[in-house]
């Protein structure tokens, strides 16, 4: 495929990463991800058919650890939007 | 010597005259403090200072410190840890207008066994934004200059730290290293700077950016503060599910142990790209190891060229969902809007800079429909083969040697409009990073227009005793 990156490609991901950018951001954002995208491109000149992903550098099990009650420090009290010990946060439903 | 010189001295030495009753825990801090005052209005090492807590601290151990027989070897050492790692009611803005505002609720668990051991937290320090860059000019509290050159870039994203440690405006630091950012800085301001074996220091308090690659590390003085640090900070914790649960032995140096070693040399790394006066510092150093070790051999890691490629695809794409917790509702900046879509888009478009953004996006690009396989899911395969590289290169040899960087420090404002010859300054670095290597840098003794070359050694994954065996074996040579 092309890595011809169109502008309104961008802002389409710029919109799924709810990313507000400005006229100008798009257009250098446009051009410097072009460019990087296509040097990416040299990793498929690799055979990789019978490669299986890497998905983390240690090969262990992921452990639980027990499911016991811990005394914290409210959050509540540590951030800037809260209301009687409560998070604030904006209406999210009509 | 003068106590206003103390703060030059590595940890060992200051640990050694607290010992002996020669000063006081009082004496170094005032001393680190004089360095800052001298130093930080050019530097801008600093995000946040604790002054006034800190001489308390150490009047407080000046008072309660009785048995100095046992006294831990960090006790009352003036320490600044990275602004993207938490520090209990202390900022933790990782160098973001997003967090400029952000309190940290709880202790990272690197900084709470430091705690535990009697440090003294001095401040936090800056970064590049999220720990994303190579040259510590993308903070949103400004950019960090190299006390080496002032007219220089300390290189990233831990610049701050290794900035503190090379002016004395700390005696240890902590970084972060995701695909360089402990080694690069270290190496581009002459100090010593060690990225772990991925889970052997646990992430619980670090601040995502690239989860399957992030690593607390230390960056000091010398090879043995880095040895003492490792084995205070490492270890299993409970909380970081990625943390291996295996013993931790405490790290010391025994540069004798060069004799045993082989060291492998990768022709991969000695091409263009490679300033040449740094592949002759290094071959210079090779031959004076090849007469201490056991032997020295060439070796081959042929999937190098695609290091930068596979990193910057994994790591983006991981940033793109660590980095989606920011939108404005819970914590952090908020830019208040009717419609909630638009206070999301809003928020992260004012609150992130361009590197954060860039980086959101590609990772966002790789991740997206159609482009998965062709993108992430490949440079997952390539990950694979680059850490069958060094399974390979183990075989026959015991720790690898390359340059850190491929060249010297450039300037302030150089490489900062060319996002990809940016990213080429981790060449050398992002390959262990993927393999989760440990790896260190240190600094040479010849220089190139002032400042030192970094030399780095890799490796097997949970040998950093050899790692730092080796590393200070060459910090003996140089002296």
């Amino acid at each position: 495929m092309s890595t011809k990156i169109s502008a309104s490609e961008l802002t389409k991901v710029a919109k799924l990463a709810r990313l507000g950018l400005t006229q100008s951001e798009a257009v250098s954002l446009t051009n410097d991800i072009e460019k990087i995208v296509e040097y990416f491109e040299m990793i498929k000149n690799l055979d990789l058919q019978k490669v299986e992903p890497m998905t983390h550098a240690v090969a262990i099990s992921l452990p639980l650890r027990p499911d016991l009650l811990k005394a914290v420090k409210c959050a509540t009290e540590m951030l800037p939007y809260q209301k009687h010990h409560h998070f604030y946060v904006p209406p999210v439903l009509e | 010597m003068n106590k206003s010189d103390l703060a030059r001295l590595s940890i060992a030495a200051i640990h050694q005259k607290l010992k002996n009753k020669e000063i006081k825990f009082f004496d170094v801090i005032e001393s680190v403090f004089q360095q800052i005052k001298n130093n930080e209005k050019k530097i801008s090492a600093y995000i946040s200072l604790f002054e006034q807590e800190s001489f308390e601290q150490a009047q407080q151990l000046d008072q309660t410190v009785k048995d100095f027989s046992n006294l831990h070897p960090l006790t009352g050492i003036p320490f600044a840890i990275k602004d993207n790692i938490c520090v209990k009611d202390k900022l933790a803005t990782c160098g973001s207008r997003i967090l400029h505002n952000f309190n940290s609720p709880y202790d990272a668990t690197a900084v709470q066994r430091l705690k535990d051991a009697g440090v003294i937290i001095i401040g936090k320090t800056n970064l590049d934004e999220f720990a994303m860059g190579s040259s510590n000019e993308t903070s949103y509290f400004g950019k960090v200059a190299n006390p080496l050159n002032p007219e220089y870039v300390p290189g990233g994203s831990s610049g701050g730290s290794a900035a503190a440690i090379a002016y004395s405006g700390c005696l240890g630091a902590l970084g972060t290293d995701t695909g360089g950012s402990v080694r690069l800085p270290a190496a581009f301001c002459g100090v010593v700077g060690l990225k772990p074996t991925y889970g052997r220091v646990s992430r619980y308090g670090l601040i995502a950016f690239a989860s399957s690659l992030d690593c607390i590390g230390p960056i000091t003085k010398t090879v043995q503060d880095a040895a003492l640090i490792l084995s205070t900070i490492a270890g299993h914790d409970p909380y970081d599910a990625t943390s291996v649960n295996m013993p931790v032995n405490q790290f010391l140096c025994n540069p004798d142990a060069l004799k045993d070693y082989t060291i492998g040399v990768p022709q991969e790394y000695f091409t263009k790209g490679l300033d040449p006066r740094i592949a002759q510092i290094v071959e210079k150093t090779i031959a004076e190891l090849g007469k201490k070790c056991k032997a020295v051999k060439q070796i081959s890691l042929p999937h190098t060229s695609y290091t930068i490629a596979t990193y910057q695809l994994i790591c983006t794409a991981e940033a793109s969902s660590n980095l989606a917790r920011y939108d404005g509702v819970k914590y952090g900046l908020r830019i208040t809007k009717d419609d909630l879509i638009e206070m999301y888009e809003q928020t992260r478009g004012q609150g992130f800079g361009a590197e954060v953004k860039r980086r959101i996006l590609l990772g966002t690009y790789g991740l997206s429909k159609g482009y998965y396989d062709e993108y992430y899911g490949t440079a997952q395969k390539v990950r694979a083969l680059i850490k069958q590289d060094f399974d390979q290169a183990f075989k026959t040899c015991d720790i690898i040697i390359t340059p850190t960087a491929p060249t010297p420090p450039f300037k302030l404002g150089e490489k900062i409009a060319d996002p990809l010859t940016m990213y080429l300054s981790d060449l050398f670095t992002t390959s262990a990073s993927l393999a989760g290597l440990p790896a260190i840098s240190i600094p040479s003794r010849d220089k190139i227009n002032g400042f030192p070359a970094g030399i780095q050694l890799i490796g097997r994954a949970f040998a950093e005793q050899e790692v730092l065996n080796c590393a200070d074996a060459i910090e003996k040579l140089y002296a």
